[in-house]
């Protein structure tokens, strides 16, 4: 066996530098006993895989994954858009893969971990009517529960923002959760208002009146499916209808 | 169209086809789900490390070719990969224990804790071996550990260690071929 042989594992695991793993591709090409070693290795995937219990898909993730990866929105900017009477961003004649490709660079993705993260927290706190908390505040590690989770994601922006929202139900109420960064300052008098949509109709339903970072829970307004969550910068609360564009936006 | 093969569904998909993309996703969704499961032992995680392995096989930062054996193959240890990096990075991070009950599931709750419980009695075909081969293939393939951390945490020299591992996989190979039939 030569020195190089040693290195197999490591190669299988990714963990060589890219010298070491660039000599050890060199090294395979000579190297039959090590080729079959590997080839084995490889070859065990499927049926290892194959062999797992299977375990429960959690609710929506086929959604949340093409929806990231697709950097898909259209369901959700449509009533978003047409509720605050904004013209749709110019129609640009792109082929379906070039305006894919062109949402996906745009779009400002956020792990779902962080959604998680920081969930518990604040459920664990519910019964008024806002929790506010920052980032580095830490989650504590008990149990929470929600009854069910409605809908989720991650917030589309026309600015820096990034974030996600959840709508789930405890004890037959409905809640929003949402989770910001990357808030444009605001001026003088300004808020963030959240809306939820029904259909066409947005209604306000909460408020943030800070930039940076902010993450809350509202009980939601009136009944019905919301179909999605936008956000507009308003100079007053619980306006009738948004007076400003929309900065970001999430279907459900 | 049911019989089309994953190969020519990927080079579909490579065209920018997304129906192409949710077959292929369809396809696989349970396979890889467990398959991350198995690395991550998280939900939130396992969705994290499928949502990577998808992003980059449509933006193209990955690449399948025949030369590369399987489709199958090929996208479970892209999976595996990304699970191992998902592990490398968490470890590094401080963890926030917010365990299991995040998500909710596809299926209603008693199904879920009977389904639980069976998966802890269908053992995985690892779980077969010998002890020390079991620690082998998990200090391998599912924590991804160099040969020296193996050798460190095992005590045995570098050498015997690829030596073990290679007896490990065969014997693992034997089971897995005896289950098939
Ligand atoms: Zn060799």
């Amino acid at each position: 066996m030569e020195e190089r042989c040693h290195d197999l594992i490591d190669y299988f695991n990714g963990t060589l530098s890219a010298a070491d793993r660039d000599a050890f591709e060199a090294h395979l090409a000579t190297c039959d006993d090590c080729k079959q070693a590997l080839q084995e290795m490889q070859d065990l995937m499927l049926p290892i895989a194959e062999s797992l219990p299977e375990r429960p898909i959690p609710t929506g993730m086929k959604s949340r994954i093409l929806g990231e990866v697709l950097g898909s929105t259209k369901q959700g900017q449509k009533p978003v858009q047409a509720a605050v009477e904004k013209p749709a961003v110019e129609e640009t004649h792109l082929s379906d893969l070039d305006a894919a490709r062109s949402k996906k660079e745009k779009k400002r993705s956020v792990p779902l971990g962080w959604l998680m993260s920081i969930a518990a927290a604040l459920i664990l706190s519910l019964g008024a009517n806002a929790y506010f908390l920052s980032q580095d505040e830490s989650s504590p590690a008990e149990e929470f529960a929600m009854d069910e989770v409605k809908g989720m994601g991650n917030f589309e922006s026309t600015t820096s923002i990034k974030g996600s929202s959840m709508i789930f139900t405890k004890d037959d109420q409905e809640f929003m959760l949402v989770q910001l960064k990357d808030l444009p300052p605001l001026k003088k008098g300004e808020l963030y208002q959240l809306w939820t949509i029904q259909g066409d109709t947005p209604r306000a339903n909460g408020v943030i009146e800070q930039d940076g970072e902010a993450a809350a829970v509202f009980p939601i307004k009136g009944d019905g499916t919301i179909d999605a969550v936008a956000i507009t910068v308003e100079p007053e609360p619980d306006l009738e209808k948004p007076t400003g564009e929309v900065v970001a936006s999430v279907a459900l | 169209m049911h019989t089309q093969s994953d190969e020519s569904l990927y080079h579909q998909m490579r065209s920018g086809d997304e129906q192409a993309l949710e077959v292929l996703y369809d396809k696989y969704e349970r396979l890889l789900f467990s398959f991350a499961h198995r690395f991550t032992n998280n939900d939130r995680l396992s969705e994290e490390v499928i949502q990577e392995v998808w992003m980059k096989i449509w933006n193209g930062r990955v690449d399948f070719n025949t030369d590369k054996g399987k489709f199958s193959s090929w996208i479970l240890t892209i999976t595996r990969n990304a699970a191992l990096d998902c592990l490398r990075r968490e470890k590094r991070q401080p963890t926030i224990e917010v365990e299991e009950r995040d998500g909710g599931y596809d299926e209603p709750v008693e199904r879920t804790v009977m389904q639980r419980e069976t998966a802890t009695e269908v053992r995985d075909a690892v779980n077969e071996l010998k002890p020390d081969q079991q620690e082998l293939i998990e200090l391998v393939y599912f924590k991804g550990l160099t040969q020296q951390q193996i050798s460190d945490q095992l005590n045995l020299p570098l050498g015997t260690v690829k030596t073990r591992i290679r007896s490990a996989i065969q014997a693992l190979r034997k089971l897995l071929d005896g289950r098939e039939r």
